[in-house]
């Protein structure tokens, strides 16, 4: 097994006394794309400032290609392209004055590769960011941090309040950086229909816990949505290991259920209940299911 | 009137926390003049209460100019979302307009009023109504949809210094106060004027265009990127700064060169003699125009002050407002921390050098211009025709240079010394700590000079002789020693700090203390026996000694708190 | 190759491209030894993982619907079995119970659906409207 891009041991972290991190782990194989998912305020950015050594762990521990990123914030960070929600760029810069300075960072930007981006992303060289418009800034953002082409490509939120044109460059992007084999992609959202489409792997973060780290097919493939016909009417629904949420009344209930088919068959057996239909479960659907019930 | 009443109120809403700050100074202000009670006690005081008066009204203009987009835009500066609110352009104009004219005049009638009362030599109207211009003005040039980039910048620097010419011109040919605040009060109507049909433009999305840059296309990047670019993340870096936090100091000096140089240049006879050498090897005395004389001195002081303004905060920050944590773009650059603050060294150096470049233009400026030579013997003036360069000529010899190039020297690690000393204050995203460290500064400064210039009933001074004086510096030197160790240590251990850059970092400043202590030398040297008899013997080691440890101690604990106040927030443990 | 993937039921998106190339194939819209996209193109135009189309491209070559060939590309199978019986009326019993299902909604017998079958049928091999 190759050495892990990210591994995060047993991380905490408090904020005052709000707790958002508790005791999280997570390792990241090289050429996987992770999609983070959670709620706003789940704890998804904190993280992500962990991996880039902008918090410092006050438990456990994170290593990033091996390294501390809060000692070697040079090593680290110069294998990283990263893509923040706000952008978060000194806007008087041009686009081809951000440009010119990333690349100094990076000793493998390739300027022909920049350059198809700058063309493929319509972007003038000349314009101003601050003039620009908050799509094209992202673009610009996404520029500069693929143009090297990293070796790890972290971005938070990348599509958070951007239009659908954006959003499908954004996606293409990540999409072209896995397809160059051996790179891995860190990313978040909230966007679930995203991070289905692109992630091989993902994290449900819930109040700074992770609820489930898995790859994407084994979760999708472990929930399932099944209808139960009960022999009498029931006025509450039963207690069944590995339902999530219920809903329904009478002989016939509706139930999300994390676990493989057969255990469900035997589950409802013993209640006196008939699987009448299953089918699988959407990720938002999974998401939604596993929170509501967390 | 509901309108307007809706307006101010909003005016007041944005920024009731600044101006109940600037009402409070401006009763402060007051208490300070009736404690001076017209006498020349405490200039300091005086000059310092002062200094912080400009600053508030400077704070007012911005408010009254609802100024939140950055100078160079080409577009109307009057904030677009107020276009929607339900009230006629008229109304949009004239109610911050007015208000701003009403808050200044009345506030500045008070204040020079009272000023009036104490001494009463001091003008009372013409001075407010100049400020309220100014505000009128700025306010005209800022709202209107001239569609230049940077128009609006070049205008202020060459409105401002135009307008208080024109003031000032007639009042010093005694023309009366009554006609100069009438022209001012014209002024102000055409800026309200002038203002209104900006803002009637802009509200129906008009601007004035005049398209002049040539436009960059990809081929032309491509090209350019060749040789364009950087030779190091490091040079990238010092690029970003510059642009970023270094250019404000060369533009500030640069105003004020341009506002001196109306003034300056104007033949008016000549004063003199005026001269720090003593005469010239010929025995004559040089004299120039008054205005040479007065504003020169004055420039090469303003640097380093305009240097100390400017690093305690007044320039671009890589802070986020909201959280006080660094920009991410900032914070995830790949350098280290040292490299981060060392980029933002070289910028504050290279910054002082362009500023005193600035300043050595105006000079050479000042050479060709002419100039008068006066014998003390026979107390009359020898030659009328010679130019001030023949004049620095006669002065030429070796010791004449070295003095002039160890006080340069010494004026630019001046410069740089006040640039860096907010960094650490900035750097630790601490917000009581960037406004604190300056006001506390120059409050201590202020109980210091009122502590040792304290007198006696009688009059006579009762601070702490010479002597004790070192010895509270030394003291001083002796706990900053102590905590450079410290934070050194720290830094070893944490690894922010490599032992070769701190190699680096000492021979750096063993060779500034050799050569601060050589300028020292010089100044107390045998050209300088008032001075050398202050430290008993001259030229003396030890006096020179302790100037240059005196000088070089901020710098270097103000580095090495930046280093780390820079590692503590952008990897933030808390 | 027209594939369209969407996340909103829960078929992971790997068997939707299976299902969907399989289909395509059934139909005839894809033949026999024609080149199927490179995985890297199909991510591209899909905006999906790549690893997710060649896990698709996997269970394709399992079945033996397609072929990979060393050193060009993947082809539709020239001799492989066809969809088989079975998965051909799969996807068609598919399409009837939905079809039967908003038939049963609309309150339209079954009677009057077979009779529309036959009509439709007509006018496809005909080509003559009825009324």
């Amino acid at each position: 097994m190759n050495e892990p891009i990210i591994e995060i041991k047993n991380l905490v972290r408090e904020f005052g006394n709000k707790r958002a991190l508790d005791n999280v782990s997570m390792t990241i194989q090289p050429g996987t794309v992770m999609g983070l998912v959670g709620e706003n305020g789940a704890g998804k950015t904190t993280l992500i400032k962990h991996v880039l050594g902008l918090l410092k762990a006050q438990q456990g521990t994170v290593k990033v290609f091996g390294m501390d990123p809060v000692s070697n914030p040079e090593g680290v960070l110069s294998k990283i392209g990263y893509l923040s929600e706000e952008g978060d760029m000194p806007t008087w810069m041009k686009v081809h004055e951000l440009m010119r300075y990333s690349a100094a960072f990076y000793p493998t930007w390739d300027d022909q590769y920049a350059m198809k981006l700058l063309e493929e992303f319509k972007l003038d060289p000349g314009a101003k960011l601050s003039k620009m418009s908050k799509g094209q800034r992202s673009r610009a953002g996404l520029l500069v941090a693929m143009a090297y082409r990293p070796e790890l490509l972290v971005l938070d939120e990348p599509s958070s309040g951007l239009d659908p044109i954006v959003r499908k460059d954004i996606l293409g992007a990540i999409i072209r950086t896995i397809a160059d084999d051996g790179r891995t992609v860190l990313f978040s959202s909230h966007l679930l229909s995203e991070v289905e489409r692109v992630a091989d792997q993902i994290s449900i973060v819930r109040n700074g816990k992770i609820l489930i780290s898995d790859n994407l097919d084994t979760v999708k493939e472990s929930h399932l949505r099944a209808t139960l016909l009960f022999e009498e009417p029931l006025s509450r629904h039963p207690d069944l290991a590995g339902s999530l949420t219920w809903s329904g009344s009478g002989k016939e209930w509706q139930l999300t259920y994390c676990g493989d088919g057969k255990s469900l068959d035997a589950a409802a057996k013993l209640l006196g209940a008939k699987v009448i239909e299953r089918a699988g479960l959407s990720l938002e659907e999974i998401f939604v299911a596993q929170v509501g019930a967390a | 009137m509901i309108a307007a009443r809706t307006l101010a109120w909003s005016i007041w809403q944005r920024n009731s926390r600044w101006l109940i700050l600037i009402a409070g100074y401006f009763v402060f202000y007051g208490l300070v003049i009736v404690r001076l009670n017209g006498t020349d006690n405490h200039p300091t005081l005086f000059a310092v209460a002062s200094v912080f008066l400009i600053f508030c009204y400077l704070a007012l203009t911005g408010i009254f100019m609802y100024q939140d987009t950055d100078v160079g835009v080409r577009g109307s500066a009057y904030p677009t979302h107020m276009f929607t609110l339900p009230l006629r352009t008229y109304q949009l104009v004239f109610v911050p307009m007015l208000t701003g004219t009403v808050v200044f005049l009345s506030s500045g009638l008070a204040i020079t009023k009272l000023i009036h009362g104490y001494y009463p030599d001091f003008p009372v109207f013409w001075p407010v109504m100049l400020v309220t211009a100014t505000l009128a003005m700025l306010q005209a040039l800022f709202w209107y949809p001239l569609g230049v980039p940077y128009s609006k910048l070049v205008l202020t620097l060459i409105g401002l210094p135009t307008l208080v010419y024109y003031v000032c011109m007639p009042l010093a040919d005694k023309v009366s106060e009554l006609i100069v605040c009438e022209y001012l009060g014209l002024v102000i109507l055409s800026c309200y004027a002038i203002a209104y049909h900006g803002v009637a433009m802009a509200r129906q999305g008009k601007i004035q265009l005049f398209s002049l840059k040539p436009k960059i296309t990809p081929a032309r990047i491509h090209k350019q990127s060749k040789w364009l670019k950087f030779s190091s993340p490091a040079a990238a870096q010092r690029w970003y700064e510059w642009r970023q936090q270094g250019l404000i100091l060369p533009c500030l000096v640069l105003f004020c060169c341009s506002i001196f140089s109306v003034e300056m240049f104007r033949e008016r006879g000549y004063v003199g003699p005026v001269t720090a050498q003593g005469p010239n090897k010929d025995g004559l005395y040089p004299m120039v125009w008054p205005m040479i004389s007065a504003y020169a001195p004055l420039l090469v002081f303003l640097v380093p002050v305009i240097a100390l303004i400017v690093g305690c905060g007044a320039r671009r920050t890589d802070i986020k407002h909201s959280d006080r944590t660094f920009l991410l773009f900032f914070g995830a650059r790949p350098m280290s921390d040292g490299g981060l603050v060392a980029q933002k060294l070289w910028m504050a150096l290279k910054s002082s050098l362009v500023a005193w470049g600035i300043i050595l233009v105006q000079f050479m400026a000042m050479l060709p211009i002419r100039a008068a030579v006066w014998d003390a013997k026979t107390q009359v003036i020898v030659d009328q025709d010679t130019t001030i360069f023949r004049m620095l000529v006669s002065y030429l010899n070796p010791q004449f240079i070295a003095l002039t190039l160890s006080f340069i020297f010494v004026v630019i690690l001046l410069t740089w010394r006040n640039f860096i000393i907010g960094f650490w204050t900035e750097l630790s995203g601490k917000t009581w700590l960037r406004y604190g460290y300056p006001i506390g500064s120059i409050a201590l400064y202020i109980g210091v000079d009122v502590f040792l210039t304290r007198r006696s009933p009688g009059g006579q001074p009762i601070g702490p002789n010479f002597e004790q004086t070192v010895m509270i510096i030394w003291a001083i030197n002796v706990l900053r020693a102590i905590l450079a160790t410290t934070l050194i240590w720290r830094q070893l251990r944490s690894g922010v700090l490599t032992p070769r850059t701190l190699l680096r970092g000492a021979i750096l400043g063993s060779l500034l203390l050799a050569s601060l202590m050589v300028a020292v030398w010089f100044y107390t040297g045998s050209n300088r026996p008032e001075i050398a008899t202050i430290y008993h013997s001259s030229p003396n080691f030890a006096g020179s000694l302790v100037i240059g440890l005196t000088v070089l101690w901020t710098p270097i604990v103000r580095i090495l708190m930046a280093t780390e106040m820079l590692h503590q927030n952008r990897h933030r443990a808390t | 190759m027209q594939i369209r993937i969407t996340e909103q039921d829960g078929v992971p998106i790997y068997l939707q491209i299976v299902n969907q190339v399989k289909f395509l194939i059934a139909s005839g819209r894809l033949t026999p030894g024609e080149e199927m996209p490179p995985i890297r193109t199909l991510a591209e135009t899909l905006t999906v993982n790549p690893n997710t189309v060649a896990r698709a491209y996997r269970e394709l070559e399992n079945e033996g619907i397609v072929t990979k060939k060393r050193t060009s590309g993947t082809y539709v199978s020239e001799s492989g079995p066809r969809l088989s019986r079975d998965e051909c009326l799969k996807i068609l019993t598919e399409r009837i119970d939905a079809l039967l299902a908003e038939a049963k909604q609309m309150e339209i017998g079954n009677d009057e659906i077979l009779e529309l079958i036959k009509q439709r049928n007509h006018l496809m091999t005909n080509g003559e409207p009825t009324k």
